[in-house]
């Protein structure tokens, strides 16, 4: 483990509602190096997405502290944590979040679009993220014409297209059948070993067993297993 | 973001839904067509009314007596009214014209065509002098205008409007149409169908003023109607009293034009006023489409944004991309519709053989009046958009 974890939360808290308080996270505190790839595990409403919505930046704690990188996030302004997410983060949803109407490099080549990155090369860089899912021959194609495990891979792809440090997945085999959502997890295993820290919110133990590291969430308190 | 993103994400998004996008800009189309077809007809209309007017205002001369005074001395026209004024110089024609009182008497053609339709009339008789029709610029459809051994003898003969003409069934002279003016007996000489002053001649009898004065007692003439040459009115009006009444100027009222560029003034004034009204409309009507169709797209494209957010969109960028798109398609509303609003100019104008007349700037600025539109109209659910925040806009599918 390198010096500075690239995540590291102290005793976060996020807290919903006012008059009717809703604890989603209690005193969470969670570090995660370089290079690791954690499986977060539980039920719903336990604060999992609460969780990720908050290493991805897209949400702010109520208390405690978020550091990534060994940035603490909390000081930063809008703009400089969506330059963060551009950047650092790539994102993997449950449910593709692909937009229909644009073929699947143009889906790719969106991550490219509030990073500032070069226009020249964008479609190589999208075809060489396609090519490393081995969806490379479907560049063209529509999402709606791909399988469930197909526009995985392309938004997987997109997620890895501007080399980002830390994937965050949000149940990212939940509308996959078994044998798909198994090879996107090799997939996940292959940008591990090429040095992908990956965290993964998941109610499947089956799939959280995959990653290195589990973490359990329950009613917002996080106990880290290893 | 740079700009060559923002411009083809915008025109993704707006292609994501051709249908609806056409639909949209068709209404700004519609608009701003409407904007520029009304405000090229009216100006071209507007320059007919002016040219004509101006023209017809500043050669036109009508002298009139007042009642008389208490001392009792007359100020009655002379008869030869015409023949004093055609000496001045700047007169082109000039003429008299009355308004003959026949009582109760009707007017009827002779004999009666059709029995079972109203035969008889009730209309105005008036008297003209022969120069009257030049004065007053008439177009004789048919036969012939009295001249003046006519009227000096007293002929019973009457030229009638084309309106007098239509309702006693009168269209053709070969058949030598007779009408009767209570229980007195005319030939129809002459049809008239146009003038361009003393517009009531068109519904009215006209007989020759020698005649009016025989049969109907008729004292003095009523009005004399002068022709000018372009500029000489004003002259013509201060000189015209005492050419007819050297004894007793005071004693006539000359009528005489408006100064023509403040009259082109008022109507342009009132024209101008016409086109903020329709313009506003118009362009309210445009607005009120695309922000209804930018807004339901927001909303529809919840997803959207919220991926977008998630991979590192500022709220500035989403805001700017549907500012974008909205005013994109006020901006192509505006070229299609300007373009459209010329064609319906051009194509009135050459149908109706006018000379098109439109401001180049109103016509050419279309689009960026389209484009400001859309801005406008894109404000609020850009705004809407970008303070969505990116854990809710994300529950939402793309």
């Amino acid at each position: 483990m390198s010096a500075v974890p690239l995540i590291q939360l102290d005793e976060v808290e996020r807290v919903f509602g006012a008059e009717a308080p809703v604890h989603a996270l209690r005193g969470a505190s969670l570090q995660v190096a370089s290079g690791d790839w954690m499986a977060i595990v539980g039920p719903s409403g336990s604060g999992k997405s609460t969780l990720l919505n908050i290493l991805g930046l897209l949400d702010r704690p109520t208390a405690g502290q978020y550091r990534l990188a060994g940035t603490d996030t909390g000081p930063l302004s809008d703009q400089e944590r969506a330059g963060l997410r551009s950047s650092r983060i790539g994102f993997v949803f449950q449910s593709f979040h692909l937009m229909a109407h644009r073929s699947v490099a143009e889906n790719v080549m969106l991550a490219d679009v509030y990073r500032h990155g070069s226009r020249d090369d964008r479609y190589e860089r999208a075809l060489e993220a396609l090519t490393r899912v081995r969806l490379d021959h479907r560049a063209d194609y529509l999402p709606p014409k791909l399988s469930g495990g197909e526009r995985q891979r392309a938004a997987i792809a997109r997620a890895v297209l501007t080399r980002p440090g830390l994937l965050l997945c949000d149940e990212p085999t939940g509308n996959l059948d078994t044998a798909t959502g198994a090879a996107i997890l090799d997939l996940f295993a292959e940008m591990h070993d090429d040095g992908l820290t990956i965290v993964m919110i998941t109610h499947d133990p089956d799939v959280a067993i995959r990653a290195g590291r589990t973490a359990s969430i329950v009613d917002g308190t996080l106990k880290d297993a290893a | 973001m740079a700009f060559a993103d923002l411009v083809s994400e915008s025109l993704a998004g707006l292609f994501s839904r051709p249908g609806r996008s056409a639909l949209t800009v068709l209404g700004t189309v519609i608009g701003l067509a409407a904007l520029v077809a009304t405000i090229g007809l009216s100006q071209t209309a507007g320059n007919r009314i002016v040219g004509r007017f101006d023209e017809l205002a500043a050669t036109e001369v009508t002298i009139t007596s007042k009642p008389p005074g208490l001392d009792g001395v007359s100020n009655a026209l002379p008869w030869d009214a015409p023949k004093r004024l055609a000496r001045l110089n700047g007169v082109v024609e000039a003429g008299n014209i009355s308004t003959i009182d026949v009582g109760d008497s009707l007017v009827s053609t002779s004999p009666v065509r059709d029995p079972a339709e109203r035969t008889d009339f009730k209309l105005s008789i008036q008297a003209a002098s022969p120069g009257l029709y030049d004065a007053v610029r008439a177009h004789l459809r048919s036969g012939m205008i009295p001249d003046e051994l006519l009227s000096d003898r007293g002929e019973r003969v009457a030229v009638i409007g084309a309106g007098a003409a239509d309702r006693l069934g009168i269209s053709r002279l070969d058949q030598l149409p007779a009408i009767r003016i209570g229980d007195d007996l005319f030939l129809v000489v002459g049809i008239i169908d146009d003038v361009a002053r003393q517009f009531d001649m068109l519904s009215a009898v006209i007989i020759p003023e020698g005649t009016a004065r025989q049969m109907y007692r008729l004292g003095a003439p009523e009005t004399v109607v002068v022709e000018t040459r372009i500029g000489a009115a004003n002259l013509i009006s201060r000189q015209a009293p005492l050419a007819l009444r050297p004894d007793n100027p005071t004693g006539l009222r000359v009528a005489f034009p408006a100064e023509p560029q403040r009259v082109r003034e008022a109507v342009q004034s009132d024209l101008n006023l016409l086109f903020v009204i329709l313009g506003s409309v118009a362009l309210l009507v445009g607005a009120i489409g695309i922000a209804n169709v930018t807004l339901v797209s927001v909303m529809e494209r919840t997803g959207e944004i919220g991926l977008r957010r998630a991979l590192g969109a500022t709220r500035r960028h989403i805001a700017t991309q549907f500012l974008a798109e909205s005013s994109t398609m006020g901006f192509v509303g505006g070229v299609l519709g300007g373009a459209t609003g010329i064609l319906i100019v051009v194509s009135v104008s050459a149908i109706q053989s006018w000379t098109p007349v439109l401001d180049p700037l109103m016509a050419l600025s279309t689009p960026l009046i389209g484009g400001f539109i859309g801005l406008v109209a894109g404000i609020y659910p850009s705004m809407r958009a970008a303070n969505m925040e990116p854990v809710e806009a994300l529950r939402s599918s793309v």
